[in-house]
């Protein structure tokens, strides 16, 4: 393949974009401690962190598919006064400040929040500085990855397969079982790795919602982010561990984001 | 026995349409494309809510009867292996005998080798023979047939055609099969209903539509000679025991058509070259705008369209005794 030519302005501003993600990966590399890395990687509180970070992720994913597509179908297929605007509030969070909606969540879930207070004295559920606080902050920023993917999945596939299903006979209930799940499952698969990742990497309404209790809500990018303070070390190290676990979801992905030429 | 009345609007379209199909009876509804062929057959299948639809099978709402569809494209689930998507209708039932029953039905189309082939890996006539399977699995008691043809190409159209010929031969229950193209119908109906602009502007034996068309539209439409027979050759041996020469009309069974307007009709004794010549009566002479349908008895009945100055000057009326004549060229043969 032959290469079109590039104004020169452009091939220089180009290369600089590039340098500006590639020099950060290089550092990560040049300083990653070798020698260190297995002892600081094992270290109690960090295979804490990394296990309790397995933990909210895949549960705030789970949540995210329980709850995440049937909003999906709500979203692809419902038509009724304000959809537009709840839509375009769930999504929200896609490019929300995670730390606004920390706080949002503290004051809807938090101990005088106006759920949580009711929740507090009903049934004497606190969640804030809990797992599941840590589980409900990871859920509200991934969960609209998941929703947008899926929603885009069945707005794009053949509803006759579903009219097929119904005219022999099925109900509503295996049909969307055994065809119209089975047909988004690419979509929905796509969209459970986005949001697993953007779970995992969740910082911002973690630390505020859920704070940062070793052990319940201290998960690995908190950890790293302590780390750096103490034990750059680790914090390198954890950091290149991270960075390589999101390469392979992206390559996990490459039909969807990666253009194959 | 099928009893559906059908009002709705949907888009342009604004349907008012009933039909009857007894059971062992095959209707062909034919028309034009957005004439609303798919929708009233849609509604009957209960898959459009709009509007009224008064749908009985055997007197009873078909919510509560099984009816199976075949759609123009087969819409086999991509996912499922070629035997579950035969099963999906026993599951929806939970039938404990599905697979087995499926794989009966599947045996039956001759296609079970390819129980546990997707349906990517079939041909397009093998997946609607599986389409149809599936459909006649859950023993339905009327059968929708939507363009099932249609997605195929001509050579394996016409050996579709025949299979389906021969399994709808043994469904009991009442068929319906939508179209838009008259041999199919004339091939594997025993009545026609034309539906054009969402009415029912006629509707009859194929023999008597075809023959007989109500309105220019159904003449333009399916007014054309339809005489089965056997081909040998060039020669068609037709089932009343007269012969018409054909440009190569293959072997084995046929449909030898000729349309109207390729029938000659004379005074006399036709000089020249035409290699079907016959006398006949002048049955009735129909008159349509600027041109007039002559039916014609005799030996091998037929319809001509001819002008209406020729009427005039051949002096057409009934009783009239005639010669007819069509060219070798201008009869069509087609595998029935």
């Amino acid at each position: 393949m032959i290469s079109e030519p590039i104004p020169r302005p452009f091939a220089v501003l180009a290369t600089l974009a590039a340098a500006l993600f590639l020099l950060p990966l290089v550092g990560l590399l040049v300083r990653f401690p070798w020698t260190e890395a297995l002892s600081a990687l094992t270290a109690p509180e960090i295979l804490t962190a990394a296990g309790l970070s397995l933990v909210t992720s895949i549960s705030a994913t789970a949540l995210s598919i329980l709850l995440g597509v049937p909003l999906a179908m709500v979203y692809a297929r419902a038509r009724f006064r304000g959809l537009r605007v709840v839509r375009a509030l769930t999504t929200l969070p896609m490019v929300l400040p995670p730390v606004v909606g920390g706080v949002a969540l503290l004051v809807a879930f938090g101990r005088r929040g106006i759920v949580g207070q009711f929740l507090d004295s009903a049934f004497g559920i606190r969640i804030p500085f809990t797992t599941a606080a840590a589980v409900l902050a990871a859920t509200f920023v991934a969960m609209p990855f998941l929703v947008l993917t899926v929603e885009a999945g069945l707005r794009s596939m053949d509803r006759r397969y579903e009219e097929a299903a119904r005219s022999i006979g099925a109900g509503r209930w295996m049909v969307f079982r055994r065809v119209t799940l089975p047909l988004v499952a690419p979509s929905l698969y796509a969209g459970a790795v986005l949001c697993w990742a953007r779970a995992l990497g969740e910082f911002g309404a973690t630390i505020t919602f859920a704070g940062n209790v070793p052990g319940s809500t201290q998960t690995l990018p908190l950890a790293v982010y302590l780390a750096l303070e103490t034990r750059p070390q680790a914090a390198i190290a954890l950091s290149l561990v991270l960075l390589l676990l999101s390469l392979v979801v992206l390559v996990a992905l490459r039909d969807r984001y990666l253009p194959t030429s | 026995m099928l009893k559906a009345d059908i009002h709705l609007r949907l888009g342009t379209l604004d349907l008012d349409a009933a039909l009857d199909a007894a059971p062992g009876e095959v209707v062909a509804l034919l028309g034009p494309n957005g004439a609303g062929k798919t929708t009233f057959l849609r509604a009957i299948a209960g898959l459009v809510r709009a509007g009224r639809a008064k749908v009985a099978l055997d007197g009873v709402a078909t919510e509560r009867r099984p009816i199976g569809s075949v759609f123009q494209q087969h819409l086999l689930f991509p996912h499922l292996s070629v035997l579950e998507n035969v099963a999906f209708g026993l599951r929806a039932r939970q039938r404990p005998d599905a697979r087995v029953a499926a794989m009966a039905w599947l045996e039956r189309v001759g296609l079970g080798a390819y129980a546990n082939a997707r349906p990517a890996a079939l041909s397009g006539g093998e997946a609607q023979r599986v389409a149809l399977a599936r459909a006649l699995a859950i023993d339905p008691r009327l059968l929708l047939l939507d363009e099932p043809l249609a997605a195929l190409d001509a050579t394996t159209r016409v050996e579709v055609r025949r299979e389906l010929r021969h399994h709808l031969a043994s469904f009991d229950g009442a068929r319906l099969l939508v179209t838009h193209d008259p041999l199919e119908a004339a091939a594997l109906a025993d009545r026609l209903v034309i539906l054009e602009g969402g009415r029912v502007v006629q509707s009859g034996p194929v023999d008597e539509v075809t023959r007989h068309p109500r309105t220019r539209f159904v003449a333009d439409l399916v007014g054309v000679n339809l005489l089965r027979g056997r081909a040998d050759g060039g020669v068609v041996a037709l089932e009343g025991g007269q012969q018409l020469t054909a440009l190569d009309a293959g072997n084995g069974d046929v449909f030898a058509v000729i349309h109207p307007r390729s029938v000659a009709i004379h005074r006399t004794h036709p000089e020249g070259t035409p290699r079907n010549v016959w006398p006949g009566t002048v049955r009735s002479v129909d008159m349509l705008g600027e041109r007039a349908r002559v039916a014609i008895g005799g030996s091998l009945p037929i319809v001509a369209e001819v002008t209406a100055s020729a009427v005039r000057d051949l002096d057409l009326r009934e009783r009239a005794e005639v010669w007819v004549s069509v060219k070798a060229a201008e009869v069509g043969v087609y595998p029935a």
